[in-house]
């Protein structure tokens, strides 16, 4: 979202602000904005902000993308990691796929880690979007969203 | 005569030197080169930033040309 001087005097000093929102992303971010000018020789010039974005909990991926045959169950596999130095638990709450795919979250390292297993229900083909949402004792992060994507087809008839 | 003419050769080198250079300073002076945008930086590094937070930089445009540098358009990539 930028703001900007528009005219600048000869010999004057502008601004050009560029601000970044940096909810929902997690890692290092890299974001740029082309400015174009009236300067007959260099009429555009790029700007870059960079910013490596902590969260409380790492998801790993962020979505999940079920994408093959829709007569095989397909498994996408999500990392949760506590980035805190305190102990995390995390429970299933909403999940709007219900006839479509299935999950099961495991504990990989108490406290610390976990993975939730997603698998396709094999059945026609079909495309979907749904989400799970994962509830936390994190204050921080009270609830997360994982997002999924389905795009299975049909089996190929020879 | 030559010696005469070897002494006044160097004076009217230089007069021909600076008649050469005259013309050059007055197109100088004369044309206009129009605005020039100078960025003080082209990237920010925030280092650690917590999600959620907004962050935000001003970057420093100087316009070092003889005429109104116009912003026209910043258009986020």
């Amino acid at each position: 979202m930028p703001s900007f001087d528009r005219a600048i005097p000869p010999g004057g000093e502008g601004k050009i602000t560029l601000q970044v929102k940096t909810d929902g992303f997690q890692g290092p971010i890299d974001k740029s904005a082309v400015v174009t000018s009236n300067d007959p020789v260099n009429r555009q010039i790029t700007l870059r902000v960079k910013a490596v974005v902590q969260v409380p909990i790492l998801l790993t991926p962020k979505y999940v993308y079920l994408s093959g045959s829709s007569e095989q169950a397909v498994t996408r596999v999500v990392e949760i990691k506590a980035e805190l130095d305190k102990p995390l638990e995390i429970t299933p709450g909403e999940f709007n796929l219900e006839q479509k795919v299935s999950f099961k979250v495991e504990e990989i390292e108490k406290g610390r880690k976990y993975r939730v297993r997603f698998e396709s229900i094999p059945g026609p083909a079909q495309t979907y979007q749904g989400f799970l949402k994962i509830k936390t004792n994190y204050t921080e992060k009270p609830e997360m969203t994982i997002w999924i994507r389905g795009r299975l087809s049909g089996g190929q008839k020879g | 005569m030559r010696r005469g003419f070897r002494k006044v050769l160097p004076f009217f080198c230089l007069i021909g030197a600076l008649l050469l250079l005259l013309p050059c300073g007055a197109i100088g002076a004369d044309q206009p080169t129009g605005p020039k945008m100078v960025m003080k930086e082209l990237e920010h590094d925030f280092k650690e930033v917590k999600e959620g937070e907004v962050i935000e930089h001003v970057f420093q445009v100087l316009n070092q040309g003889d005429q109104v540098l116009e912003i026209r358009e910043v258009r986020p990539g």
